[in-house]
């Protein structure tokens, strides 16, 4: 059995355990799933093998549309799909290279600096993500984040099995993963920050006593303006170019 | 044409009694006859009918204007009080940086060239003159809001703002802690930190607008460009507390304060300040009924006031606000002096007492004030509720010589809608403030205690007021703790037309649906015979109450 012991804060007062939880997709990196997805396909074995999944994801990508205008879970759904037959051991591979050479460069330095700045007042991170574990795992320890909620893929025989196991991170679930999360570190929600980018995650924001809408998408900027939630805006790393580094990657691979 | 220093001469203490005694009938008291008065009630006005005996305080009209702006502002760098003139103090060498009043003054938005341009165009000229080119141009916003980028261009007109934005101009950003520097204590203790750029300076300069007493002096540099660090040991509630008011620097905590932190700072830099007095032309065109007697409104004043009322209410939220905020007022600058600090803020405190003050004689048990749709800290903004309550309580209370219009234990009646409506990027932390903080307290030592520095030091508000468009995490707090003063001193607030009884109970007010059943509130109390004054504005009045 563990005690937590209530740490002292500046006026004397216990102090609260409390909790930021960050999207990431958008919210800390200028990144998303699609371009994870574009990595791993674009870096798989042979070019005939590469070329022959990148084909089927361009196939793929008007079903991709539409369950992005619809449902984002349906989405990741259908994303997660594109890696059917991948041996486990090359996407935790892959993951941890597209962490390292691209992702890391992606992350919003303003962004970073709001993570350390709310951590150094008392807010523990956590990541919260549609993205998948394989990447999460090596950017959260970069980040030194000790918990975070990805999407993780049912694996048979060492393969990828293109499904996705739940729950499944996206709109309701992340808000319902953070209230676990919540009543097991002994914290309240209502005393938790959330950050995020896009209207599907309303219910995740929502569900926290301190929403912030970062770099929002129209829908959840009015969502943002009209509920009075805090907005804030990232900037790019300007030194980063997605058309550039892929280009480039690819004439190296 | 008259020669400006003719016009920027200073007025003598006899002279000055002579001219507010020349307004004794500023001051009226109700009759059965009297017309209705015009009450500002947020973007409209309310028209309402006075009980009888109430005593009606009006702006002193609007002071001559000098006739050439640039030649008094020549003039006055040539001849500056207690230095050298501008000119003698420059070498090619030197490093300067000019720091400017932002637009939380005047209110609303002059009409331009702003004041600014003009100051900057002959400093800059000047500058250029001697060849000194290491300018940088800080506009001094402290906590407040970063003005936007066509908000500067506005302000400091185009020659400017070409020449220097946005590496050279920018906003003054007290959260960045490898540009503030510390210049040491008070003798009182309070750390003294100032914008690095300024700290490094040959030369500061300050271009100011004095629209109220309460501004210039050491408050310029000392509050303008400081970070938190600084601003703590003034805006906190036991310094308001012993302020009396605001609108009089001699009796006021806070400037005393700042003068403390001014003196430090102009000894080890020298320090070369430009304050500008301007007249109370607030509303001129057709809207400069609103600034008459209304027993003397003509037809047309009447027909004008009918056609803002109907326009007002008939205008969605957004159109309404879109208009006010447009709306430039017609100021003229009354005075100009540059130099020494001290020097120069005792000739402008003199310039603008002698266009504010008029002669009150005793408290009353009611005062009535409305407030309008704008204040410093909601520019091209929303007036929210911690606002109403900082404009009400905190500036028109404070409109005071002397003693305050209201007797301790008196009730302050404030006219507003009172909505829970904020602005999400320019005033983020009010809401949290408002809905979290206020909710489990309204005394502001409870609440310096309890929250002060966590919204001080929150990252996500610190983000938004770094590179977003948000007033300082902490600033709500000191919008509060504006209100201390007139918390202490009077018995009750009431919101009337209060459109949202629960905003009002959350401020610690209560409120009436309208002034009468407000009145009638107030007077079940105080009594029948109760005495009730109102502060007619705007335009500003300072209330010298015997």
């Amino acid at each position: 059995m563990s005690v937590h012991r209530a740490k002292s804060s500046r006026n004397g007062r216990p102090q609260i355990r409390r909790a930021a939880f960050y999207d990431l997709d958008g919210t800390l990196v200028d990144l998303n799933l699609v371009h994870i997805t574009l990595f791993v396909l674009a870096n798989l074995g042979e070019w005939s093998n590469r070329l022959s999944y990148l084909a089927s994801f361009v196939a793929r990508a008007p079903r991709l549309y539409l369950a992005e205008q619809q449902d984002r879970r349906k989405l990741n759904i259908l994303m997660f799909e594109a890696f059917k037959g991948i041996s486990r051991d090359r996407l935790v591979e892959l993951g941890r290279e597209y962490c390292e050479r691209v992702l890391i460069d992606h992350l919003y330095p303003k962004g970073i600096e709001l993570v350390e700045a709310n951590r150094r007042t008392g807010l523990e991170p956590v990541l919260v993500t549609g993205s998948p574990d394989w990447v999460i795992a090596p950017l959260a320890e970069h980040l030194n984040i000790a918990d975070f909620s990805a999407n993780r893929m049912a694996i048979s025989r060492g393969r990828a099995t293109g499904r996705l196991l739940e729950p499944i991170m996206a709109t309701a679930e992340k808000a319902t993963w953070c209230e676990q999360y919540a009543t097991e570190h002994g914290m309240k929600l209502a005393d938790c920050w959330g950050y995020a980018d896009s209207h599907y995650d309303l219910p995740f924001l929502t569900a926290l006593g301190h929403p912030v809408a970062v770099n929002p998408d129209k829908r959840l900027h009015a969502t943002a303006m009209s509920r009075q939630w805090p907005v804030i805006h990232l900037e790019k790393n300007r030194n980063n170019n997605i058309i550039a580094d892929n280009v480039r990657r690819l004439v190296e691979a | 044409m008259a020669r400006p220093e003719a016009k920027l001469k200073e007025l003598k203490t006899a002279e000055l009694k002579h001219e507010v005694g020349a307004r004794k009938d500023l001051v009226i008291t109700t009759t059965r006859r009297s017309e209705r008065r015009l009450i500002a009630y947020g973007d409209d006005f309310l028209f309402e009918k006075l009980p009888v005996g109430t005593r009606v305080i009006y702006p002193p009209p609007p002071l001559e204007s000098l006739a050439d702006p640039d030649q008094a502002i020549r003039y006055a760098l040539l001849h500056p009080e207690n230095a050298d003139p501008l000119f003698a103090q420059l070498n090619p060498n030197m490093r300067v940086t000019i720091a400017i009043d932002d637009i939380s003054l005047p209110l609303p938005q002059m009409r331009r060239p702003d004041l600014r341009e003009r100051l900057l165009n002959q400093v800059m000229q000047t500058l250029a003159d001697y060849g000194v080119d290491d300018v940088h141009l800080i506009i001094a916003t402290s906590l407040h809001r970063r003005m936007t980028e066509a908000e500067i261009r506005r302000m400091v007109g185009e020659k400017a703002f070409k020449q220097f934005w946005p590496d050279r101009l920018y906003n003054f950003d007290a959260e960045n802690r490898a540009e503030i520097t510390m210049m040491g204590k008070t003798d009182h203790g309070e750390e003294v930190w100032l914008s690095k750029r300024a700290a490094d300076s040959d030369l500061v300069i300050y271009l100011n607008i004095n629209l109220v007493p309460m501004d210039g002096g050491h408050k310029s540099v000392a509050v303008g460009l400081s970070p938190y660090a600084s601003l703590r040991h003034h805006h906190n509630p036991t310094t308001l507390r012993d302020s009396h008011s605001y609108m009089d620097p001699n009796h006021s905590a806070l400037h005393r304060s700042a003068d403390r932190m001014g003196r430090v700072i102009n000894s080890q830099l020298n320090v070369f300040t430009l304050e500008t007095a301007v007249n109370n032309n607030m509303y001129g065109g057709m809207l400069d009924f609103l600034a008459k007697n209304e027993d003397r409104f003509t037809d047309w004043d009447r027909v004008r006031l009918k056609g803002y009322q109907w326009t007002m209410r008939n205008l969605s939220d957004d159109l309404r606000r879109q208009m006010l905020r447009n709306y430039a007022s017609p100021y003229g600058m009354t005075g100009i002096w540059a130099g020494e600090t001290e020097a120069v803020h005792r000739k402008a405190l003199a310039k603008v007492f002698q266009q504010y003050a008029v002669p009150v004689k005793g408290q009353a048990d009611i005062l009535i004030v409305g407030v309008p749709f704008i204040c410093p800290y909601n520019v091209n903004s929303i007036m929210n509720p911690i606002l109403v309550q900082c404009t009400g309580l905190g500036y028109l209370f404070n409109m005071y010589r002397g003693k305050p219009l209201v007797r301790e234990g008196g009730t302050v009646i404030v006219c507003h809608p009172l909505r829970d409506e904020f602005h999400p990027e320019h005033h983020p932390s009010y809401i949290e403030f408002f809905h979290r903080c206020l909710a489990q307290t309204t005394d502001a030592v409870e609440l310096a205690d309890q929250f002060e520095h966590e919204f001080a030091h929150n990252p996500t508000y610190i983000h938004m007021y770094r590179y977003g468009n948000a007033y300082h995490g902490v600033h709500p707090f000191y919008m509060w703790y504006w209100g201390e003063p007139a918390r202490q001193h009077c018995g009750r607030v009431i919101a009337a037309g209060c459109e949202e009884p629960e905003v009002a109970a959350r401020l610690g007010w209560e409120a009436a649906d309208s002034l009468d059943e407000a009145i009638a509130m107030a007077t079940s109390e105080q009594g029948r015979s109760a005495s009730i004054t109102y502060l007619h504005l705007p335009p500003l009045v300072i209330a010298d109450v015997e």
